[in-house]
């Protein structure tokens, strides 16, 4: 009641009374135990700034409570974990420093509780004081925090040990940013608001060792849902290393070396996930020869006798094949490495999926590798050529395991089949091509099981699988060529048209989704051929752009409209009443997401693209949009609402762009038409003017608004130098000339030289 | 904390697809505008001019 009320000037005298209720001398221990517990509740869901204004009395009451004096247990643990949901809106309290000795003071004599739950309740609020107080942490680091936390990584008690791992952790997450506020300052050369104190480094010595004691204590038959001191200390040292970088591998190899051909798999299996916590953070040329020596013993590891220590290695070698490429893909290790890999397919489901995840990276280090004759075409051939087919054979009988749902195994085993289409060069295209029609078979067999489908969990699967094979279809297309591509797209298409008949029936968002991304795919694939399919495919896009409650449909619908727009060009136009009859719907409605609403506009610009002179028709309905798009305000206070202003303005700019350039046409003589536009031109390039004057505007919002401009001025030539020379477009425009992205460059230049070109003929 | 645990990067999932798309898009309609403006950015590569 009271976090309902608060916020609207009601019942203003209960935070005093509850407070009351704690320090008044004749208050029982069973009401300041409730009182204190209600203080908590009211502080864990009321907004901060309701609340700050009682903090004096609030802490008061709780620090009463929690006074190693207080003799009773459970009012000190209510008063404890008042304290934690209290430490958001304490920052005054904080901020003066006798009142901040006297807070850590009664946490830390609390965390020597003998009574289990309150020293958890007081680690916990350490952990949190760490994360919202760093700056002041550094008086009580030495004398108190740093062996307080040390002694309870060790505890015997899991979850004193695990609050003990969390302060670190958090330790590491802070001066991570910390690090990161540094270089960002420094790149603008001001000195940064806050700085680190380097207590991680510090410690290293001092953590090291107990956390690579916490990793041996791992049992053979732990749940993988259960969160122990085990995983967390394997997540505390990959945060270690982030944070320390370098530093961390003096510290954690000699343990490494040490046990990782131990008689005890507990020991090998801590030595094999310590040294795949570390790969992360040092320098990468540092770590390579430490990685390359260690290749044969992980891969023999995969042969472990322990299911536990497999399952570790295959994620230690995936770590090596994303992060040290370099140590997997060179001749020394590959064969071999891709032998052991492929054994290891057929291991365990937990380690199999482990192992798809290093194919994965593997492919993607391959491509990278790969001598390409020029840079945007693809290789003829690269180190995994001579094993392709036979790799993508064995990840197409690992997707039809029978125990292929557990542990995201299927899903694992598509995902590096698409990464090796992807990055597949030349020599492998016949196996692209034979992957397609296997693909396009087993989307046939699934939408024949579709009338077989009875259980709940049969539809979750078939769905999964659906989703699947149209991202494997996806990913197959791209390699496809231009000349292969008809040949399969009936079949592709029909396919895809029977599972939007199915989904409409399960009302699988899902698979809509994936099956709408595939025809993006197919469309750009064929380009003009597509047309063919558009009497077929245009009822089940009315229906994804119907679909606003299921944004991701109605989204993916959205962009394959523009996408057909810009395949089919002027052979749209018959679609055209139709599709912008909906794309305005949406727009003008207030229940559709807004984070639709960008894509929409900007598909009005491929439309007027595609059908030029004939888009005038639609000029009535569609400025007053963009008017109205153009002018929007976000708060901008909140990081997200100032990001999508960017995309609307983006969008805004795309469609305008889109207008001018598709009434102009393409010859050098611009279309009568486009002259429809002169009276708007006024307000769209008040509208580049205030983007430009806007200090949070994003490089592509630079990039469309100087095309924008380079546009206008092609068409309107001497009747827009009043407009364009501007202090405000120059200086958008010395922006975009010196952006780091080659797009926003190009276009600023061309926009410069255009102006320069009518300023020249005037 | 815990998803951190083993963690590994998926390069395909529904987000990463919708990514891949949206980027292709968003190069397609860049390139498409530039062919428009006869624009090339391979032969009229961006080079530091004075805005004066």
């Amino acid at each position: 009641i009271a976090v309902t009320e608060l916020p609207v000037q009601q019942w203003p005298e209960v935070m005093e009374r509850l407070c009351t209720n704690v320090t008044a001398p004749g208050a029982t221990d069973a009401i300041k135990e409730a009182t204190l517990e209600a203080i908590g509740y009211i502080c864990q869901d009321i907004e901060p700034d309701v609340i700050a204004s009682f903090s004096n009395n609030i802490l008061t009451a709780i620090v009463h409570g929690m006074k190693s004096g207080e003799p009773n247990e459970h009012v000190r643990l209510a008063a404890t974990n008042a304290l934690l949901n209290s430490l958001e809106f304490t920052k005054q309290n904080f901020d003066r420093e006798t009142e901040r000795h006297f807070i850590m003071q009664v946490v830390c004599e609390a965390t020597q509780s003998s009574n289990t739950q309150i020293k958890v309740a007081a680690l916990q609020c350490l952990v949190k004081i760490m994360s919202l107080y760093y700056q002041y942490m550094e008086h009580y680091m030495g004398p108190a925090l740093f062996a307080i936390t040390l002694e309870a990584m060790k505890s015997d008690s899991d979850e004193v040990a695990l609050q003990g791992i969390e302060f670190w952790s958090n330790v590491c997450d802070e001066e991570v940013d910390l690090a990161i506020e540094a270089s960002e300052a420094e790149e603008m050369g001001k000195p940064p608001e806050r700085t680190s104190r380097f207590y991680a480094k510090g410690a290293l010595q001092y953590l090291v060792p107990v956390l690579m004691m916490t990793l041996s204590k791992q049992e053979e038959t732990d749940d993988d849902d259960e969160w122990n001191p085990c995983k967390a200390a394997g997540v505390c040292i990959m945060l270690l290393a982030t944070c320390v970088e370098d530093d961390i591998v003096p510290h954690v190899l000699p343990f490494v070396n040490e046990n990782i051909n131990s008689s005890s798999w507990n020991l090998r299996d801590a030595a094999i996930m310590a040294f795949g916590s570390i790969l992360e953070g040092p320098d990468p040329t540092k770590l390579r020869p430490m990685v390359e020596q260690a290749m044969p013993t992980l891969i023999n590891a995969l042969k472990d006798s322990s299911v536990v220590v497999r399952d570790t290695t295959a994620w230690t070698l995936g770590r090596v094949c994303e992060l040290s490429p370099d140590a997997a893909v060179n001749e020394a290790y590959l064969n071999v490495l891709l032998e052991a890999l492929v054994f290891s397919l057929k291991a365990e489901p937990r380690v199999a999926a482990n192992v798809c995840w290093a194919l994965s990276s593997l492919a993607e280090a391959a491509y990278e590798h790969a001598d390409a004759n020029d840079m945007d075409g693809e290789p003829p051939t690269y180190c995994l050529s001579p094993f392709f087919d036979a790799l993508v054979s064995v990840l197409l009988e690992t997707t039809d395991r029978p125990d292929g749902n557990q542990c995201n195994l299927r899903n694992a085993a598509y995902e590096a089949l698409m990464e090796l289409m992807k990055n597949s060069p030349q020599d492998c295209y016949s196996t692209v091509q034979r992957t397609t029609i296997i693909i396009l078979e087993r989307l046939q067999q699934v939408l024949h099981m579709e009338s077989q489908v009875q259980s709940a969990s049969d539809r979750v699967q078939v769905n999964d699988i659906q989703s699947l094979l149209c991202a494997t279809l996806q990913s197959v297309l791209r390699k496809v060529t231009k000349e292969d591509a008809p040949k399969i797209s009936d079949a592709i298409m029909s396919a895809l048209l029977q599972m939007f008949q199915s989904s409409a029936q399960g009302k699988s968002g899902g698979v809509q989704e994936d099956a709408l991304l595939a025809v993006s795919t197919l469309v750009e694939v064929l380009g003009s051929s597509f047309l063919k399919y558009m009497d077929a495919f245009k009822g089940w896009l009315g229906m994804g752009l119907r679909n606003y409650e299921v944004l991701p449909v109605c989204s993916a619908a959205v962009g394959v409209t523009g996408d057909i727009c810009r395949a089919l060009n002027e052979k749209v136009e018959p679609y055209c009443d139709e599709l912008m009859e909906l794309l305005v719907q949406n727009l003008s409605n207030d229940q559709v997401n807004r984070a639709v609403k960008p894509a929409i506009l900007a598909v009005f610009g491929d439309m007027a693209l595609a059908i030029g002179p004939k888009f005038t028709k639609y000029l009535d309905i569609v400025l007053p949009m963009l008017q109205q798009a153009s002018q929007a305000q976000v708060d901008r206070n909140d990081f997200d609402m100032v990001d999508y202003l960017n995309e609307l303005r983006e969008s805004c700019l795309d469609a305008y762009t889109g207008i001018v350039q598709g009434l102009k046409g393409a010859e050098d003589t611009p279309n009568p038409e486009v002259q429809l536009l002169r009276e708007h031109v006024p307000f769209i390039m008040s509208f580049i003017t205030n983007v430009a004057s806007d200090d949070e505007k994003s490089d592509p919002v630079v990039a469309s608004s100087a095309g924008l401009v380079g546009d206008l001025c092609s068409v309107f030539n001497a009747q827009m130098l009043e407009l364009v020379e501007v202090e405000p477009i120059g200086n958008l425009l010395l922006q975009g000339r010196r952006s780091k992205t080659n797009k926003t460059r190009t276009l600023a230049t061309w926009a410069t030289k255009e102006i320069r070109r009518i300023k020249n003929a005037f | 904390r815990f998803s951190n645990f083993k963690c590994k990067t998926s390069k395909s999932s529904q987000e990463a697809r919708r990514k891949a798309v949206l980027a292709a898009r968003s190069l397609a309609r860049y390139d498409l505008l530039m062919h428009m403006r006869n624009v090339d950015e391979k032969l009229d590569p961006p080079t530091e001019i004075s805005s004066s």
